[in-house]
């Protein structure tokens, strides 16, 4: 190692020395003027990274990013660090979560995506691109921007007063998510998307998943996804299912 | 120096020296969450300049971790995989928006791998001027001047999250470093000197 080379490693490891190697920290002990060098080095990058640290995390992001993992099925993570040997020796366990996982994820991948999304909304962490009460502006805004607008909603569920709405990308296809505010102070979310990319019953079917209460359906052209912390009876009446 | 201890007891001869036990016992996903969403943060605020993009950025990261975190092989990987994971997703982003562009190097404009002139005082700097700064950098510059200021990766750890040989790495903190003290004394004259908070060294 020459000279060059130990000052560019002692520039890269001014703020973890133990990444340093131990070459470098020889030369370093030996040169006075290198050291004198990165000790100048050194007090900037202090400086420096003490300026940046001061970055405040926003207070509910920790939680949504568990609300995250709790919708999101868990089956990959937990396969995920068992080592081979293990999962034959133990191949009746595996069978058994097979069958325990199978009765857990309800949700298809894409709904557990939209959930993601709507969780995110509702706890705030992801922001509304547009803010408007009114639904039908809400509509034409998206239409005019070339984003998923629904053709139909629920009549109980168009009358709520409308939040808002957001562009987003479910399983790499196009949706958009509508926030309204029900009576009893909960939120309700709608995703909606075009039937062509996901399959849905034209029945609605209801599941729940932790606090939220859910129904899926399709009209044929788009697919819908609502979901709410309100109860399930809420629900039903939100779809007209009373 | 070699310590010897005192032993009521005989140790068996030729006793193999027993192996340092580490726990590769994967941690939970709330401990990975816990451990590694603030820095995930202050990276992904640092490039994206956007409370709510860099929120999206780091759920995005665990979200790809929760279904993809299965396909690494080494638990002591996992921060270099979710900054590196963190980091395409921002590149996506940014280069939907159009605001990343590849721009070469230009050491006139990025100052030199010089050292200080010890005739000029440093500048000062708080977090607004030196987000202000980074902003000047170029994203190739910036991100691996990030990452090395956040001290979460160590530089190789840096190279394998971006992508690049380590040597490239070392090269942009020194470079970066430069042009960051460069544009921070630009500023601070700039402002004549108005930069008080946060003195630049003790």
């Amino acid at each position: 190692m020459n000279a060059d080379q130990a000052k560019l490693e002692l520039d890269a490891t001014t703020l973890r020395p133990q990444d340093a190697s131990p070459e470098a920290l020889a030369m370093l002990a030996s040169d006075p003027q290198l050291a004198s060098w990165v000790a100048e080095r050194t007090a900037f990058d202090e400086s420096i990274s003490a300026a940046l640290s001061p970055v405040a995390i926003p207070a509910g992001l920790r939680d949504c990013i568990l609300q995250v993992s709790a919708v999101s099925s868990s089956r990959s993570r937990r396969v995920a660090w068992l080592k081979p040997r293990l999962i034959a020796a133990a191949a009746c366990v595996i069978l058994s979560a097979a069958v325990f996982f199978s009765s857990q994820d309800k949700l298809a991948g894409w709904q557990a995506e939209a959930l993601i999304a709507v969780i995110a909304l509702e706890h705030g962490t992801s922001l509304l691109d547009e803010e408007k009460d009114d639904l039908e502006a809400i509509r034409q805004s998206l239409l005019s921007s070339g984003a998923v607008s629904p053709q139909k909603l629920p009549a109980t569920l168009a009358a709520a007063q409308a939040l808002g709405c957001k562009r987003v990308k479910i399983a790499d296809h196009a949706a958009t998510i509508i926030c309204f505010m029900l009576d009893s102070g909960k939120e309700a979310h709608i995703v909606v998307m075009s039937s062509a990319d996901f399959s849905a019953t034209s029945t609605p079917e209801f599941s729940e998943q932790n606090e939220w209460n859910l129904a899926t359906w399709s009209d044929g052209q788009q697919i819908f996804l609502l979901a709410t912390t309100d109860d399930a009876a809420a629900l039903k009446k939100l779809v007209g299912r009373v | 120096m070699e310590l010897t201890f005192d032993l009521c007891f005989d140790l068996p001869h030729a006793r193999a020296k027993p192996a340092r036990v580490i726990s590769k016992s994967l941690p939970s996903f709330d401990e990975i969450v816990d451990a590694h969403y603030q820095g995930l943060y202050r990276f992904a605020q640092s490039m994206c300049k956007s409370e709510a993009t860099a929120q999206d950025l780091v759920q995005q990261t665990f979200l790809q971790w929760a279904k993809k975190g299965h396909t690494l092989r080494e638990a002591d990987k996992v921060k270099t995989w979710l900054f590196t994971t963190l980091y395409h997703e921002w590149l996506g982003i940014a280069r939907r928006a159009q605001k990343y562009e590849e721009v070469e190097f230009e050491p006139d404009l990025h100052g030199s791998t010089h050292s200080f002139d010890d005739n000029e005082p440093p500048p000062r700097v708080d977090n607004a001027t030196l987000q202000a700064a980074l902003d000047q950098l170029d994203p190739k510059y910036r991100a691996p001047l990030v990452l090395f200021y956040l001290k979460e990766l160590s530089y190789r750890d840096i190279a394998e999250t971006l992508g690049l040989p380590t040597g490239t790495v070392m090269s942009r903190f020194s470079r970066a470093k430069d042009s960051l003290m460069e544009i921070l004394r630009r500023m601070e004259e700039s402002a004549h000197g108005k930069i008080i908070s946060a003195p630049f060294s003790s």
